[in-house]
């Protein structure tokens, strides 16, 4: 008997340490992609009001971070890129598991696209960062070869992970054996400025398409998941150009919305704060702050870069703030912590702008809310029409850019003041001031020689003094010749 | 499904939870169970049908032949009947088409318009296997060393127990049959051997076998493009490549069968050890060996042509090289039937069959000539060096004629042996030639590192008499548990498996 006992203690200590082990190294050698979107939401997810939900369009343009700086929304991100309805289904059905946010908005913007358009890294995305349970192994069932975009797909990739990630022993590296923190919150901030055709004509939104596709099964699913959970769903397409057949599935949307009384909103039907111009006559982008990136130049794959989707964001914020049972939580001490990751937010915004060496893109950058611009001009400079635009972007009138021209300007042009430095030797604003005879900015208690850099005097065409406006910080001093 | 596939683990612990719940005396069924639903499953129910057929006809013939006890002339043609069906059915399924092509090829310079027909068929999984136990079967009770069995339920059990039917081994009734229709009680030492057993049977495959497949894969394939040590390399590659997928296939049949707590006989003993290519044999696939040896060799030796070649062989070449002569013709049949065995094509007859009997026979016929050498050059064949000299050159030999199992066919072996002789290039040691053979600088480390694992592995039981697994359980618990979980880990990380990978495949799983 005694022996029995000592055998079944051993077995089980023995399977125990086994299955840490085997946990552990399954860790370690897992694709971190699913990790880096949800490790940070598990951890935060109590806190979490709203949550955004969908495709590659919701990681570049929805910034959680300004929603929390700006408004004091809490939300994240648990978007995936590419993916489809039935990924935005089972994405639910994890996470709803952990918590159920106040708000959850879907951007259908991919739902007029090929139902097959999920790849197993996809769905094993969605998977990876969650245990394994019955929700997992009933999700990695629901897919299947045929309704994968290369008809590749073996469950079992998706229940042990480790039979698709056991490879990468060859490619590990520190980061593997670490926690993963997402400090952005899911999101990508597109830097490039873009060129592209489209056209954002919309049809009538009774115009409905009769077709029912999977893709449209799943979205509805995702709505009576939301009505059981009871949790408020908003449906969202951000701006966006559509073929009409593919706007016909959308205003399916409006459909859906009323049969189950939520909202749908089509951000493409009024985007004139992005500040765009299009030309109608050749379906052409003529000019302008270009808000769009470069990236996926083709009928349904626009993304606006960090300037539009600081302005979308702003304008998605003020819907839900209006629509919706929001707080702001900001000043609540539960929420302190919120601050660490806004100043890790900060810290990238201000590492992009340190490593901006384009002016067109270090304008884009500028358009902030938070950004107090010091600009001084020591030369005539000749200003290409999109960074004329770009400037017109943050408030500043480029047609005054002339040679000893200062310039300070607030929070996208709330407050600006142009200065002839020929003229007034001493400037101030606020907390910054100006000596133009010793070439000196002083902020906060300190002295900033300009056209000075590494220890060498420079005269730049034109040099750029940002600070913060909150914690009043010193965010970048850069200059550009011309 | 095969014994790679999730399907056969989810069999396995059904059978083994059920086997261990129901009473004793009923276990065999809870076996009889797993081995029909196996069955059925890996064949569909048509050749499941046959399969099922044949062991009823070895099993109806063989109360016949105990029937005939007194009649001597009737069991014998009762015997061949009962034989000459399963070895029918066996040539149907594995080598008609092999002797359609022959009989067309000599037709073709008879008549011109007749030809036989051959049949592109799927034969049922392990017919090779099944078929010679069935065979062993049907002798010992012809020579009535064994009782018959009446139960058809428990004697099917046996014939088709399942782990078995994928690569063997090839059992023998008075061996095997009551450890596995006797119902056995649950053994913890041994579950825990079973379960050990099939871990290390995959290591040797996902971890060694498949790696080693990449390299020889891509010279086997593009054989033309490669000559030298390429060539050289590949194949001794292939012979461990073989050795490890199939020993690695027994130790988890061996270790499935543990976990019933059913011993079933050993297929290896160290080969790679062996100082002869006839001790090789002794050690490789042993089951197939001995059935050989009992139900082909031995009888055709003791058979009346035999004698009759005996008597005169012994007048024409003297006592001593006479008495010899039989023998070797009863060997070359005997090998010729294990390369045929291997399948209906010249190049296994010739690499696995004729030539490995060759080598024997001109071994054993030059051994005097061999001993005359030696004494000239005054070798000392007690010491080391010549022992490890022995083991290389068998490995070679060994190597050589299996080259041609993997090869395309046998005029392909030949054409590689040419390009392996014909040319010496030493430098793709140096200049990173190997590595653009599918296998990367990591690949080659993991490689090495295992085959290292495996041959220090291989000597403990010398070193120290004991088993493997014997040993490491005298070890303290902690090293004990280091090793095992190192093991398993191993496997899920280095193995070659999943996406990407065909490793549900072992080379003999095919017979």
């Amino acid at each position: 008997m005694k022996l029995k006992v000592k055998r079944v203690i051993s077995s089980v200590t023995f399977l125990c340490i086994l299955f840490c082990s085997v946990q552990r190294v399954s860790y370690v050698m897992k694709n971190k992609s699913s990790d880096t979107i949800y490790d940070t939401y598990l951890e935060i997810c109590d806190d979490i009001d709203v949550e955004f939900l969908g495709a590659s369009r919701v990681i570049w343009q929805i910034y959680p971070l300004n929603l929390w700086d700006d408004y004091g929304i809490a939300s994240y991100n648990t978007a995936i890129s590419g993916s489809r309805p039935q990924c935005w289904y089972w994405i639910m059905r994890e996470t709803l598991k952990y918590h159920k946010p106040k708000l959850l908005v879907i951007d259908v913007s991919l739902l007029s696209r090929n139902e097959q358009g999920n790849n197993e890294a996809q769905v094993n995305q969605v998977f990876d960062a969650f245990p394994l349970d019955y929700t997992k192994i009933q999700g990695a069932l629901d897919f299947n070869a045929e309704n994968i975009a290369d008809h590749i797909y073996n469950p079992e990739n998706v229940i042990f992970n480790i039979r698709k990630y056991h490879n990468r022993w060859t490619d590990l590296n520190e980061n593997d054996f670490k926690k993963i923190k997402n400090r952005m919150f899911n999101t990508v901030r597109p830097q490039d400025i873009g060129t592209m055709e489209f056209d954002f004509g919309m049809i009538d939104r009774n115009i409905v398409t009769d077709r029912y596709t999977i893709s449209m099964y799943y979205l509805e699913e995702c709505v009576k998941l939301a009505k059981g959970n009871n949790v408020e769903l908003l449906l969202i397409q951000t701006p966006n150009p559509h073929l009409e057949e593919s706007q016909k599935i959308y205003n399916w949307c409006y459909v859906i919305a009323e049969q189950y009384g939520i909202k749908y909103w089509n951000m493409s039907e009024d985007i004139s704060y992005l500040n765009l111009k299009t030309d109608k006559s050749t379906n052409e982008y003529a000019g302008g702050p270009n808000e769009f990136s470069e990236c996926g130049v083709n009928e349904a794959g626009i993304h606006l870069n960090v300037s539009g989707a600081n302005k979308l964001t702003s304008r998605l914020a003020k819907y839900i703030i209006e629509n919706y049972d929001i707080e702001d939580h900001r000043g609540d001490p539960r929420y302190d912590y919120w601050g660490e990751y806004l100043n890790e937010w900060n810290m990238v915004k201000f590492e992009e702008l340190e490593n901006q060496s384009v002016l067109d893109n270090y304008l884009m950058l500028l358009a902030d809310n938070h950004y107090n611009i010091f600009v001084r001009v020591n030369t005539d400079i000749e200003l290409t029409s999109l960074q004329k635009e770009l400037l017109g972007d943050i408030g500043i009138v480029s047609e005054r850019l002339a040679a000893g021209t200062v310039i300070f300007e607030n929070s996208m042009g709330k407050e600006i003041e142009y200065y002839d430095v020929t003229k007034q030797k001493i400037l101030s604003h606020g907390d910054l001031a100006y000596d133009n005879e010793t070439e000196y900015i002083y902020y906060q208690d300190q002295a900033y020689k300009l056209g000075v850099r590494e220890g060498q005097e420079l005269l730049p065409d034109i040099e750029f003094f940002i600070t913060h406006d909150e914690d009043k910080s010193l965010v970048n001093y850069s200059f550009f010749n011309m | 499904m095969s014994i790679s596939d999730w399907g056969f683990y989810i069999l396995v612990t059904f059978a083994v939870i059920l086997y261990y719940i129901v009473p004793i005396k009923f276990r065999w069924i809870v076996i009889f169970i797993a081995s029909f639903v196996f069955v059925i499953n890996a064949n569909g129910y048509k050749l499941a049908i046959i399969t099922m057929g044949i062991v009823l006809w070895a099993y109806l013939w063989a109360l016949v032949i105990r029937k005939m006890h007194n009649k001597r002339v009737m069991k014998k043609i009762a015997c061949c009947g009962a034989v000459g069906g399963i070895v029918a059915t066996l040539f149907f399924f594995k080598e008609q088409i092999f002797f359609v092509n022959i009989g067309n090829s000599i037709l073709a310079h008879v008549v011109d318009d007749f030809r036989l027909k051959s049949y592109e068929i799927i034969s049922p999984l392990g017919i090779s296997y099944f078929s010679l136990t069935l065979i062993s079967y049907i002798c010992e009770v012809y020579w009535e060393t064994v009782t018959v069995e009446k139960n058809p339920l428990k004697f099917m059990a046996y014939s088709i127990y399942f782990p078995a039917m994928t690569s063997g081994p090839i059992l023998k009734y008075n061996d095997s049959y009551k450890e596995i229709t006797n119902g056995k009680k649950f053994d913890y030492v041994k579950f825990c051997y079973g379960l050990q057993r099939i871990f290390w049977g995959f290591f040797k495959k996902l971890v060694i076998s498949e790696r080693l497949s990449i390299y020889v894969s891509a010279v086997y394939s593009n054989y033309i493009e490669y000559n030298g040590l390429y060539i050289l390399i590949a194949s001794m590659a292939f012979t461990l490549q073989l050795y490890t997928d199939f020993s690695g296939c027994i130790d988890i049949i061996m270790g499935i069968s543990e976990l019933f707590g059913i011993n079933l006989p050993e297929n290896f003993d160290k080969p790679f050890l062996a100082k002869t290519l006839s001790e090789f044999w002794r050690r490789w696939h042993i089951t197939l060996g001995v059935w050989l040896k009992e139900y082909i060799l031995y009888p055709v030796l003791k058979s009346e042509p035999f004698q009759w070649i005996g008597s005169w062989s012994k007048d024409k070449f003297g006592k001593k090289t006479g008495k010899k002569i039989p023998v070797w013709i009863a060997l070359m049949i005997s090998w010729f039937m294990i390369g045929l065995w291997h399948g209906g094509a010249y190049k296994y007859i010739f690499g696995v069959g004729i030539y490995m009997g060759m080598i024997i026979i001109m071994s054993e016929a030059l051994e005097p000539v061999f001993k005359s050498i030696k004494k000239i050059l005054g070798i000392n064949d007690q010491v080391f060096s010549w022992r490890l000299f022995q083991i290389i050159r068998t490995y070679c030999l060994f190597t050589f004629g299996l080259s041609f199992f993997r090869a395309e066919s046998l005029s392909a072996g030949f054409d590689m042996w040419k390009n392996m002789l014909g040319n010496i290039n030493p430098w793709i040691f140096f200049d990173s030639s190997l590595e653009t053979l599918g296998l990367s600088v990591h690949d080659f480390r993991i490689l090495n590192i295992s085959i290292f694992v495996m041959a220090v592995i291989g000597l403990i039981p010398i070193k120290t008499g004991k088993s493997v697994r014997v040993w490491i359980s005298e070890q303290n618990l902690f090293f004990r548990w280091f090793v095992w979980i190192s093991l398993i880990i191993s496997i899920l990380v280095f193995g070659l498996y999943g996406t990407g990978y065909d490793a549900s495949k072992f080379i003999y799983g095919n017979f």
